[in-house]
């Protein structure tokens, strides 16, 4: 009955591809332009809601611009920027009007190496007040002396001792492979970097990088094209023209194929390991998305099935592709009683190798494909998904064509050339692993 | 387990113009009953290919049997395990494959199992979840492993975790008889006692089409899934169910007595407070005063306007969060809680009296209108965001059916809330709290050494 099932999905996905037409995200239509004082907007009307979805990004102003001796920077501005009074209201006081305005979950600043990223939805009426509100934020804000203090005295590697072990792996992987990157460094930067950052450094840092010209938005909703350029433009006048980002040197990740052990006192031990990876543009890219299914999906991927299913060594165990923008990679990760990590460090090398060996099978691209298919549509289920995904996607210089070919390009991949992506990109002399715990000598 | 805060807050309800917001244009629900007793509700969505398929079952943790506290929840994990036709980890292993996100959950009154897949594969997970609402069939071997499974899960959840602790400590001291004062979990020593008859026979008693809901949202018009939803559902026959009510038992009278609990722990990172205080549900009172508790537990409780934040964490700058919660929507009556969690131990003291104080100030001088026009205007709000996904209205209307709540209830919801007078809160508040609470909490953080 199982297999019958599968030969329906056949049939099924290729109607799938077909009716993706008939809803109200069809294919993906927004529109994409610049507003007069030169924002870049990205706009997909949404007729069934009266909400709005917003995601917004400064392009470039994450923590890669933070200069040696000064890392934790953009981290530390962004901090300031919410807990400082803007618009002559105090942090409270700021909640309750965004609670006013009916954004229930609030304003989300987040902060990664490439960009400061800001996200709300909220009702179609208020939508200008909140855009002016986040403006004043940034432009109007009241920057003070101990606040700054107060974020100096936070030890931030607090942080990263109460992190759980595959948190710290990861975080210790990145140090490792991008050694002297600014992708090498937590954004948070250090205990001694933050102690040398001034007010100053911080009303430098939001002049140099928020401004007009690096800032994108993301808006679903009931809205039109006339409407969004005119409250852009008018919220984010102030915003300085044009930013003035560092050059962020571009890097190859170091994967050397070693296993680094950090001791850390735990009953497991988290361990993240790292192989090259495709950029999206590479014609390898949809290969390699169904080739990280087959290794590393929760249930039926060879990782899960093996070390988890099989041999009961691990709970949590999978892999995924870490998209950025000067970096594309493999990210592995798995969790497992500290007695047991060599052994299931083998187990996870010799999938890999098997998989780079022998290639995968014909069913396993068919189950991967119609899986891979089937959760495409999973990203628009709510407008801020939606919103979301389109900002994540012009950030990393996805076309709207390419989103829009995603599952007939995943439809079109073949057994062969996931093969040679498999050949090409599983090497074990690459696969460079970082453990967090208390394995045994 | 579904979260009891959010429950709260996404209670209420559809169909109507509310000023300035048009909800009505956007939901078009449908709902019916077939011959064996399903209950369906199909809500039309378009914004994406993609639907929801939730069924919730009118039996949840409170249904477990005297001495097998938790046992709802062990099958709702066995529900996974299979069935004759799709045997051991088939269940899953299909949703994956056709790119489904599956969810399932066990509350005190009933028991939710969800997917949302792309919409071309209504038929595949519908046929999955009505084979497992009849045959399910794991095997003994699934039975211990997921008994394993469910263990650790209360090591992680509970034992680990202090504030479940309080949770749980609280809330047994806040039952005397019924089964709320048990966790949905499970104790650990009667979880140790499951077989697989008494997971097989809990599953044959309550899991049957005429002690279910079955909500379909997203891209689907009910041309194309009733024959579906007769194809599969309706050959399912219906079973004489056990009568809850009795097998719950009624909560005895207090005497107005309350009691203390202490908790010392090093696992507590800060300090917490809660007082208790017992408090009516849709099925021994009105939905007026349901409506009104509503509103009254963002008056005192809300984390930012609320008059305990005001008081405790701006004012006084004792506390750092203040907040209250309302469980009205449960199948049987249950509690009213203020939540503190004070800055130090000599604040807890401190917290107590001015709370205490706040009430006497609220059944004295009642609420102001401009409090209860916020209040209104903020569950406004939070009923325009939960109603603008397909899962999240589907969650609302599915809980609200388990919760016995009748459409009609769930028409009159809203209307209810929005005429709620400042005197029918200050009654309400006097029916709460003119009683003492019936538990006051305590957990303070120790010292390793």
């Amino acid at each position: 009955m199982i297999i019958m099932l599968k030969k329906l999905n056949k049939i099924l996905i290729l109607g799938f591809l077909l009716i993706w037409g008939c809803c109200t995200y069809a294919s993906l239509q927004p529109k994409i332009f610049s507003t007069t004082n030169n924002i870049g907007i990205i706009l997909l009307p949404d007729p069934t809601t009266d909400l709005v979805s917003v995601s917004m990004a400064f392009r470039g102003a994450g923590s890669k611009n933070d200069i040696n001796g000064q890392e934790g920077l953009a981290y530390i501005t962004a901090q300031m920027l919410w807990r400082n009074s803007s618009d002559n209201l105090d942090r409270n006081q700021r909640n309750r009007k965004i609670k006013e305005l009916g954004v229930i979950k609030g304003i989300s600043f987040n902060l990664d190496q490439d960009n400061l990223t800001i996200q709300f939805k909220c009702p179609e009426e208020n939508l200008l007040a909140v855009m002016n509100l986040i403006s004043g934020i940034i432009t109007n804000s009241k920057l003070e002396d101990n606040e700054l203090n107060k974020l100096k005295n936070f030890n931030n590697t607090i942080r990263l001792e109460t992190a759980s072990e595959l948190e710290f792996a990861k975080y210790a992987l990145d140090s490792k492979i991008f050694l002297g990157h600014p992708y090498g460094y937590p954004y948070t930067g250090s205990p001694n970097s933050i102690q040398t950052l001034s007010l100053t450094n911080i009303n430098t840092a939001i002049l140099d990088r928020l401004t007009k010209n690096n800032l994108i938005i993301s808006f679903v909703g009931n809205l039109d094209y006339k409407k969004i350029s005119q409250y852009t433009d008018q919220a984010f006048a102030k915003l300085p023209a044009k930013a003035q980002l560092k050059a962020t040197p571009q890097i190859i990740p170091k994967l050397d194929g070693s296993l680094q052990t950090v001791i850390k006192n735990s009953p497991q031990s988290g361990i993240a390991f790292a192989l090259h990876a495709p950029t999206f543009k590479s014609k390898d890219f949809y290969p390699m998305l169904i080739l990280n299914r087959i290794l590393g999906n929760p249930f039926t991927g060879r990782l899960w099935v093996e070390v988890r299913e099989k041999h009961g060594l691990a709970y949590e165990i999978g892999s995924y592709l870490e998209q950025r923008e000067l970096s594309n990679l493999l990210i592995g990760y798995f969790k497992c009683d500290n007695k047991d990590s060599p052994k299931t460090i083998d187990l996870v090398k010799q999938e890999i190798k098997k998989l780079q060996t022998n290639g995968v099978t014909e069913q396993e691209v068919i189950d991967a494909k119609s899986g891979a298919i089937g959760e495409f549509a999973l990203n628009f289920i709510t407008t801020e998904q939606t919103s979301e995904f389109l900002l994540r996607s012009e950030l990393l210089g996805r076309t709207i064509q390419e989103i829009n070919n995603r599952n007939q390009q995943i439809h079109s991949v073949t057994v062969e050339q996931i093969n040679k992506v498999a050949e090409k990109y599983l090497n074990l002399q690459e696969l460079t692993m970082v453990l967090v715990g208390n394995p045994p000598q | 387990m579904v979260n009891k805060k959010l429950k709260n807050i996404f209670i209420s309800i559809i169909f109507f113009i509310i000023p300035n917001i048009v909800i009505a244009k956007k939901l078009d629900i449908e709902n019916f009953k077939l011959k064996n007793g399903l209950e369906v509700i199909l809500i039309p969505n378009n914004r994406a290919p993609v639907v929801y398929h939730g069924l919730w079952y009118k039996v949840g943790s409170a249904d477990s049997p005297q001495n097998k506290s938790g046992l709802a929840h062990y099958v709702e994990h066995l529900m996974f395990k299979g069935t004759f036709k799709y045997p051991g980890d088939s269940f899953k292993l299909i949703i994956n494959k056709l790119g489904g996100d599956p969810y399932a959950g066990t509350t005190w009154d009933y028991t939710t199992y969800s997917i949302t897949i792309a919409k071309e594969f209504l038929e595949n997970i519908m046929e999955l979840e009505a084979d497992r609402m009849a045959n399910l069939a794991f095997s003994q071997h699934d039975a211990d492993k997921e008994l394993q499974v469910i263990l650790q899960e209360r090591r992680q959840r509970s034992e680990s975790n202090p504030e479940q602790l309080l949770s749980e400590s609280s809330n047994a001291a806040f039952f005397w008889q019924h089964p709320y004062g048990k966790p949905i979990i499970g104790f650990k020593h009667h979880m140790e006692s499951y077989t697989h008859e008494d997971a097989t026979n809990f599953y044959q008693t309550w899991y049957a089409p005429n002690n279910a809901i079955l909500v379909i949202s997203g891209d689907i018009s009910k041309n194309t899934v009733m024959p579906l939803i007769n194809k599969y559902y309706g050959a399912i026959n219906s079973k004489k169910l056990p009568n809850r009510t009795t097998l719950r038992g009624v909560e005895p009278t207090h005497n107005n007595c309350t009691t203390k609990v202490e908790l010392r722990d090093t696992k507590f990172q800060s300090h917490y407070w809660r007082s208790a205080y017992t408090a009516p549900n849709h099925t021994n009172k009105n939905l007026a005063t349901v409506a009104s508790l509503t509103l009254l537990e963002f008056i005192l409780g809300d984390d930012s306007f609320g008059r305990l934040r005001k008081i405790l964490v701006d004012q006084q700058k004792i506390a750092f969060t203040a907040n209250t919660d309302y469980t009205g929507y449960m199948l049987d009556p249950c509690d009213f809680s203020i939540f503190v969690s004070p800055i130090n131990v000599i604040d807890t003291a401190k917290t107590e009296y001015l709370v205490s104080a706040e009430i006497n100030n609220l059944i004295t001088n009642g609420v102001n209108s401009n409090e209860l026009a916020n209040a209104k205007q903020q569950y406004l709000t939070y009923f325009r965001f939960n109603h603008d996904s397909i899962i999240s209205i589907a969650d609302f209307i599915g809980s609200n059916l388990a919760y016995n709540y009748n459409i009609e209830d769930i028409k009159n919801w809203l209307p209810t809330l929005q005429n709620i007078s400042a005197e029918q809160i200050n009654d309400a508040a006097k029916l709460i709290f003119t009683k003492s609470p019936r538990v006051v909490a305590y957990a303070y953080p120790i010292l390793e050494n």
